[in-house]
């Protein structure tokens, strides 16, 4: 079991899953646990994989190395494909689209559950970030605390008086300088202080507290969305671009609210040089940027463009 | 918590969900499933390679396959209902 300390200094959670140093790091394709079995394969073969079937479209599953479990949170692992190659951006519409319904369950019943404050519906990609697996997948942590971040929003929303996510959201769409993409449901921009030099934002215009409160057209827009980004992004460098992806919703505490987005954190400042939190960011908490917004949005805008 | 005046919407209620837990309940989610076999709509023989389906359902435009791996850890599998196709 995982072990909770509370750190007085920072006035924050810290979570030990010690379990976790021993998971499965970077296997080589014919080692994939997420990959299907290979067909005909006898059970007594040796082959392991945690979805043992010849084929499948989308699987979730409780995590071998979770860092929460019942019943004290949650950890489990979303697999998009049975395809060992591809990503996100390269999953068929169609697929992607489903994986919002997937998302949307799963927030769902792992929020009904009392010992889940928070559902973070997340993507590693890239080995940059810290991905131990190169299969398409993501992941979703039902934390039994409400975590900072969704803290900060929460406080945000009460500093500006009203939806925070729904302001900056008019103020972007006002400014236009940092959109990268939108439609008509979706807006996606990097934010006017923006952490990260291509981070970007990817906004349901109405405001809906989580994906339970999203027209079926609003979930097909923002997978087209999230498809159009993430495609860009590959193709800003000509290569795949590492990356964190995180979906923000509202607490399952039965009385936050939220707006629901969706949020990337890329690590790479140029094509070969990382942006590094260090003594500033992780010291001071002051994040310091080598490019404005502004500049990387155009060059963002103009590389989703490219690929459309 | 927002203000009130932040959304039209109420926040996440646990009372309008699937699989919700009595208050004082220390069930988990997987005893919970186990709990739902009663609801079974289709009980197949056993799957290859020791995965055992509990229950199968719809949820919007997708089917929903639940199974327990060996070790007792749960596997959901999601694909799209035929129909369902855009």
């Amino acid at each position: 079991m995982s072990e909770q300390r509370f750190n007085e200094l920072r006035g924050e959670e810290v979570v030990y899953a010690i379990q976790r140093q021993d998971r499965t790091f970077l296997p080589s394709e014919d080692h994939c646990p997420l990959c299907p079995m290979p067909p005909g394969s006898p059970s007594e073969s040796g082959v392991w994989t945690e979805v043992p079937l010849e084929a499948f479209e989308i699987a979730v599953f409780d995590n071998l190395y979770p860092t929460f479990r019942a019943p004290e949170g949650a950890a489990e692992v979303i697999v998009y494909t049975d395809s060992h190659h591809g990503s996100f951006g390269t999953l068929a519409p169609e697929r992607a689209e489903a994986l919002m319904w997937v998302w949307r369950h799963r927030y769902q019943e792992l929020g009904a559950r009392e010992d889940v404050q928070y559902v973070l519906i997340f993507e590693n990609r890239g080995i940059e970030v810290g991905a131990t697996l190169h299969h398409p997948h993501g992941q979703i942590y039902g934390y039994p605390f409400l975590p900072p971040v969704p803290k900060f929003e929460l406080a945000a929303d009460a500093r500006l008086e009203g939806c925070a996510v729904c302001e900056l959201l008019r103020r972007e769409l006002e400014d236009e300088r940092r959109i990268v993409h939108e439609n008509e449901h979706v807006a996606a921009y990097i934010p006017y202080a923006a952490r990260w030099p291509y981070e970007t934002h990817v906004v349901i215009r109405r405001h809906r507290s989580s994906l339970l409160g999203c027209e079926p057209s609003e979930l097909r827009l923002l997978a087209e969305c999230l498809q159009r980004l993430t495609r860009g992004y590959d193709a800003l460098f000509a290569k795949p671009f590492p990356y964190v992806m995180v979906v923000h919703q509202a607490p399952t505490d039965g009385h936050s609210d939220g707006h629901l987005h969706v949020e990337f954190y890329p690590p790479l400042r140029t094509a070969t040089k990382l942006k590094y939190p260090a003594g500033s960011e992780l010291g001071g908490g002051t994040f310091v940027g080598d490019t404005l917004p502004e500049d990387c949005a155009a060059q963002l805008r103009e590389a989703i463009a490219s690929v459309a | 918590m927002a203000p009130a005046s932040a959304s039209p919407q109420p926040p996440f209620d646990r009372s309008d969900t699937a699989g919700r837990r009595g208050p004082g309940s220390d069930a988990t989610h997987r005893e919970a499933l186990e709990a739902s076999e009663s609801q079974t709509v289709r009980r197949e023989e056993q799957a290859p390679h020791e995965l055992e389906q509990k229950r199968s359902e719809a949820y919007g435009p997708l089917s929903v396959e639940r199974h327990l791996k060996q070790d007792g850890r749960v596997l959901i599998l999601y694909a799209r209902r035929k129909g369902q196709e855009r």
